[in-house]
């Protein structure tokens, strides 16, 4: 009873101050919108790293002959070394295959497709003699450019389908 | 003028519902993991890197590496070995129990570098090689999709 005599004696509506309110929620927006940086779009290439053991050359395209043998395979074997060396500028100045000069001078617009059209051939001549692959990479050399050749060498597929996953670089004269 | 009481009050409820939506989509997309990429560095453009999967990376380190070749930790060059010790030992006691003495251990913590694309490749490999010493296996090297716009 008490509780609707103090409501009818009231009789007056309450007025909440909506102008602090605005205020208040003025500055959140004010501090957000300020505050808002977009960030930009980046995408990633994955890699599965162990630590790289350095290997020797070998010989792409030719298909060696194992024969009959069942020991134990040479460390490295199946690895197909890319040696890439840099300008002073660290730009990319020559990349070699195994033995063979594949690129010189900077990297141009089609070398990246030159390069896997010719790794993508050994992949499939070389039936199943390469399952890896090694960078040899000029210390000079840019990010960008260590970035795009590892773009490629993490497309190439075996034989059978499968993606290279053995994939390593090392310093080019470190020991 | 003394006799017209009427006092013209504007509705300020919607304005302010208004303004509540804006503030709830600002905090909703404020990103304060972006606090620790450095967005300065310029990244190497490759087309075909993809978007960030998360799905089933526990735990990733971010390591921005400037041109200059030095390891950048919330806008602070930073010594590499102090840093990623520190890391790597934290990382390790997410592993199993029976794991943790194992130096040889693969650590759970993806690393993600972040370098300029001018950067010199004997500083970022031997980032590289610093985390490998100590356990870190799975690595993702962030670039941009295609050329940001200049203008941006």
């Amino acid at each position: 009873m008490s509780r609707r005599k103090k409501k009818k004696q009231a009789g007056e509506e309450v007025k909440l101050n909506m102008a602090a309110m605005l205020d208040m929620a003025f500055q959140l927006l004010t501090f957000f919108i300020l505050t808002f940086r977009p960030s930009p779009i980046e995408g990633q290439i994955d890699l599965n790293l162990p630590p790289p053991i350095a290997v020797a050359q070998s010989r792409p395209i030719e298909k060696t002959d194992q024969g009959e043998s069942t020991g134990a395979a040479l460390p490295g074997f199946g690895t197909l070394v890319i040696t890439v060396n840099a300008a002073e500028d660290g730009e990319l100045s020559s990349l070699v295959l195994g033995e063979r000069p594949l690129l010189r001078g900077r990297l141009r617009p089609g070398d990246l497709s030159a390069l896997d059209r010719e790794l993508q051939n050994i992949f499939t001549l070389s039936g199943g003699t390469f399952d890896a692959i090694q960078l040899h990479v000029d210390p000079k050399l840019n990010y960008e450019s260590f970035l795009l050749l590892m773009d490629v060498c993490a497309r190439q597929k075996t034989e059978d389908g499968k993606k290279i996953e053995k994939l390593s670089f090392i310093e080019l004269g470190a020991k | 003028m003394s006799g017209n009481s009427n006092i013209s009050e504007p509705d300020l409820t919607p304005m302010l519902d208004m303004v509540f939506q804006l503030i709830t989509f600002f905090m909703l997309v404020i990103n304060f993991k972006s606090a620790s990429l450095d967005l300065n560095l310029k990244l190497p453009v490759v087309g075909s890197a993809r978007p960030l999967d998360i799905q089933g990376v526990e735990d990733f380190l971010v390591l921005n590496i400037n041109k200059q070749g030095q390891l950048v930790i919330y806008g602070t060059p930073t010594p590499v070995d102090a840093y990623l010790s520190n890391e790597a030992r934290v990382s390790r006691r997410r592993l199993p129990a029976a794991e943790q003495a194992d130096p040889n251990a693969e650590l759970p913590t993806s690393i993600v570098i972040r370098a300029d694309k001018g950067a010199p490749f004997q500083d970022v490999n031997r980032i590289f090689t610093e985390c490998q010493k100590r356990g870190f296996r799975k690595f993702a090297l962030k670039a941009f999709n295609r050329e940001e716009d200049p203008g941006a």
